[in-house]
């Protein structure tokens, strides 16, 4: 394994020479690492610059100035935004990557939040009311605001919302970029990102006061509804959105299945048959219910799934499937709404997250399973298969060799990709380091089962794809990762870098 | 209608004339309790009774002049036709149903055509209650006997009434054809008549029925038949009719469609938060149900021949399914309050 030492050598000397800037000793303020154009970008928010690192690692660590008091990142499909500045000067850095180019906007405030439309056209920004205005602002600030930027244009329309409500919470994107909902406690606010001055307030308060709190929203394909889970409803609300030249219109229905409470989670099946439809999940007293609910209101289309045990999570598996699964047990099931077909199985154990799902399969991670007379971490791939006959739900697990520290699905592949804490005596990491244990990257094949991997020289703490390459961060303030290729996820193929956080350092010097 | 007044408002002419017309009321009609009123569809005639007195009160709107007519019994209810030109009054004291025309009769008291009804029923040891709608003890089924009817409801177009009772045990109804004066008597019932409705084809009739819960019959069947709610559709042409049992879910209300081939029964249980409607095929009798989501307050039918009824519900922003008893197709908006509150 390639090891690239960054400044940490040269930066030791400086460190012990003389009077030491205060900055030596800070703790870093880092925000990252953010996938963006290729690349893992993070922004040192105590010295105001962001690192990209190329997974190829054929280009060294890069760093950019970025705006001053940097608040937020976001990527791009270009590149990233940072947004900060003073109070009385905030603005939004537009960088570009690998060429670093960059080039500022000012915006109506220095935002605390990003949100990159999924065609990369447009952005949101808005505050967060807990974060404290940024020096140089009035000690006050209006909340109930966002600012809508053109990417292409270079240009930010800042937006009073006027709302009841106290501040954006989220945003959620229509898939084709062209409507933004801002989700505020209480309500939601439409936007034509193409035209900003477009939008149109819904307000979820119930007459006589009681006011909806959204939860989770979601587009449905086409863009032609938002269906909000809000607490305080078993309703599924769904908004309709009229979108023409003109204007931006919306009506708002609440979705329900006769009976049904506990409104747990929604999802929003893709692929045909599913146009109008959202799945709705009930975790009620006596069992859970399925139901893919008609968005025009026409009850006569849904269709549901009495389940015996709880369930709290629906996840999409495409191809017309959908996998229920708890927190609280072992009981998984998949169901094929649109043909009313089912099955339900008990996991070997309870899982320890929600699960990994990624090109038709479902991961689920176990703490420990019991194996003979002990126990041990485990994995298991579910998957749903048409014998021919019905619907069969496939379990397979698998034993791990340490404890998962964490995880990933290549979002092609459906590979996934878990960091393991194993001991590092025995071992190819080399030692002895400031850790008994190391980190080990295990890769399951979704379809074969196949196991491949990697050992790390330290444990993992996060993991990610970027690219062609997998990556897995490591513990340690001056940034710490390895990448590999995943087509190849190998000892001998795999780099690792560190220390590239601290490049700032090198202007430091000797304080006066 | 005020305790001893009637007030017309002429909603056409409020600028003219702000403030309503009264007129005082005859002494036998000011007891509230006891008085029952109906008015004709187009607001022509009001009909007054009173379950103490012989005489009907006959408002004529247009005037404001109230006319009496004096019946050979005390009316327990009384009927208008959908055109405002016959009324029909039952007189249970005397177990005869009156009919006549408006304002004819009025000036002509000859008009006024009796027919005697009898209905089989049961529970005669004991002397019925004055009133219509008051609860009966349940135990062994009592004694077949007959019984006056004290309740009418007329079809859609005005040709038939509908003669029942509620007050007394009674798995049966009669049928008065309007125009001919032929009665017909239905005892076909496996429960206790609660109330019904006549459908716009004449010939189908809805009944709800009331549970007998200390029914002790023997056949296990029979009690649990006794004990549930339900509701039973009557094809008067072929004499059959085909119970359907909700079991703990009583029946609410009745909709006749538009098209005259479908009816709706609505049903609402708040204790276990079922609600539905079921709809009703008035050609194969086949019902349906369909699931609503909160509790039902009023359903009605839309003009034409559709098979669309609506049902609104109870729900903070306000909900209204509609329902086509065809295809079963139940379509609801929940929200309209919300949505007025939408703005740009």
């Amino acid at each position: 394994m390639k090891r690239g030492h960054l400044l940490v050598a040269p930066l030791a000397i400086l460190a012990a020479c003389g009077t030491r800037n205060p900055s030596w000793d800070a703790q870093l303020d880092v925000v990252g690492p953010t996938v963006a154009a290729g690349e893992l970008v993070w922004v040192n928010r105590t010295e105001a610059v962001a690192e990209a690192l190329d997974p190829s690692g054929l280009t060294g660590p890069v760093g950019f100035d970025v705006v001053s008091l940097p608040r937020a990142v976001a990527a791009t499909p270009g590149g990233f935004l940072v947004s900060g500045g003073r109070g009385d000067d905030p603005q939004l850095d537009v960088v570009s990557l690998p060429a670093g180019t960059r080039q500022t906007l000012h915006v109506a405030g220095a935002y605390d939040h990003i949100d990159v439309a999924p065609d990369g056209l447009h952005a949101v920004l808005y505050f967060d009311p807990a974060a404290p205005p940024a020096p140089g602002a009035p000690a006050a600030r209006n909340n109930n605001e966002v600012t809508v930027v053109d990417l292409g244009a270079l240009t930010a329309q800042r937006l009073a919302l006027g709302t009841e409500s106290l501040a954006p919470e989220s945003t959620a994107f229509s898939s084709q970029g062209d409507v933004a909902a801002v989700i505020l406690d209480g309500t939601v606010v439409l936007i034509d990102l193409e035209q900003p001055e477009h939008r149109v307030q819904v307000p979820l308060k119930l007459p006589g006061g009681v006011a909806l709190h959204p939860e989770e929203a979601l587009f449905a394909p086409d863009g032609r509804y938002l269906y909000v889970r809000a607490s305080g409803s078993d309703d599924v609300l769904a908004l309709e959105v009229n979108r023409t030249d003109d204007e931006l219109g919306s009506a708002v229905n609440f979705l329900f299945s006769p009976g049904a409470s506990g409104l747990a989670d929604i999802a929003v099946p893709q692929g045909p048959g599913f146009e109008r439809y959202v799945a709705a999940l009930y975790d009620g007293p006596g069992g859970a219910t399925a139901v893919l609910l008609d968005a025009t209101g026409d009850s006569s289309r849904n269709h549901t799934l009495q389940l015996a045990t709880a369930a709290d999570r629906l996840d999409d598996l495409g191809g017309g499937m959908l996998l229920i699964s708890s927190a609280s047990s072992t009981a998984v099931s998949g169901w094929e709404p649109l043909l009313d077909r089912a099955d339900t199985d008990a996991l070997p154990a309870q899982p320890v997250a929600a699960p990994r799902v990624a090109a038709g399969h479902a991961f689920f991670i176990h703490p420990a399973v019991s194996i003979g007379a002990g126990t041990s971490a485990a994995l298991t791939s579910v998957a749903l298969v048409d014998d021919g006959a019905r619907l069969r739900l496939r379990q397979n697990p698998l034993v791990l060799g340490g404890a998962p520290s964490a995880s990933v699905v290549d979002p092609a592949t459906g590979t996934l990709l878990l960091g393991i804490e194993v001991p590092r005596e025995g071992s190819a990491a080399p030692g002895p380091d400031d850790s008994e244990q190391t980190g080990s990257v295990v890769t399951v094949d979704p379809n074969t089962l196949a196991i491949g991997g990697l050992v790390l020289d330290a444990r993992v703490t996060g993991m990610g794809v970027v690219g062609g390459f997998g990556f897995a961060t490591h513990p340690g303030e001056l940034g710490d990762v390895s990448f590999f290729p995943l087509d190849d996820p190998t000892r001998a193929t795999a780099h690792r870098v560190y220390g590239f956080l601290a490049g700032h350092l090198a202007d430091l010097g000797e304080a006066p | 209608l005020g305790e001893d007044t009637v007030s017309l408002i002429d909603l056409a002419n409020l600028a003219q004339q702000p403030l309503p017309q009264s007129v005082a009321l005859p002494e036998a009609l000011r007891t509230i309790a006891t008085r029952s009123a109906v008015g004709s569809a187009d607001g022509a005639w009001v009909l007054l009774s009173s379950l103490s007195s012989n005489d009907i009160a006959a408002l004529d709107t247009a005037t404001g002049t109230l006319a009496s007519l004096a019946l050979p019994g005390k009316p327990s209810d009384i009927a208008l036709s959908p055109d405002g030109r016959t009324a029909v009054a039952v007189l249970r004291d005397i177990g005869q149903v009156a009919r006549f025309p408006l304002p004819d009769a009025l000036a002509d008291p000859g008009q006024v055509e009796l027919t005697s009804v009898a209905l089989t029923a049961e529970g005669c040891a004991a002397p019925p209650p004055e009133t219509d709608g008051g609860g009966v003890d349940g135990g062994a089924t009592p004694p077949a006997c007959v019984a006056a009817p004290g309740q009418v409801v007329l079809s859609p177009d005005g040709k038939l009434a509908a003669l029942f009772t509620n007050s007394q045990p009674s798995k049966s109804f009669a049928v008065l054809d309007l125009q001919s004066g032929a009665l017909s008597s239905f005892d076909g019932l496996e429960k206790w008549v609660d109330t019904l409705g006549i459908g716009p084809n004449d010939h189908s009739v809805v009944v709800l029925h009331r549970p007998n819960s200390g029914s002790n019959a023997a056949d296990p069947y029979q009690k649990m038949v006794d004990q549930s709610q339900g509701y039973s559709v009557v094809d008067l042409a072929a004499g059959a009719a085909q119970l359907e049992l909700t079991m703990a879910v009583p029946p609410q209300q009745i909709v006749f469609a538009g098209d005259g081939a479908h009816a709706g029964v609505t049903l609402s249980d708040p204790a276990h938060a079922k609600y539905q409607v079921d709809a009703v095929d008035l050609q194969t009798l086949i019902t349906s149900s369909l699931a609503l989501a909160s509790a039902l307050q009023f359903a009605g039918p839309f003009a034409g021949g559709t098979a669309l009824i609506w049902v609104t519900q109870d729900h903070p922003a306000g909900r209204i399914s509609f329902v086509d008893l065809a295809t079963h197709q139940v379509r609801t908006a929940t929200g309209y309050a919300l949505n007025a509150e939408i703005q740009p």
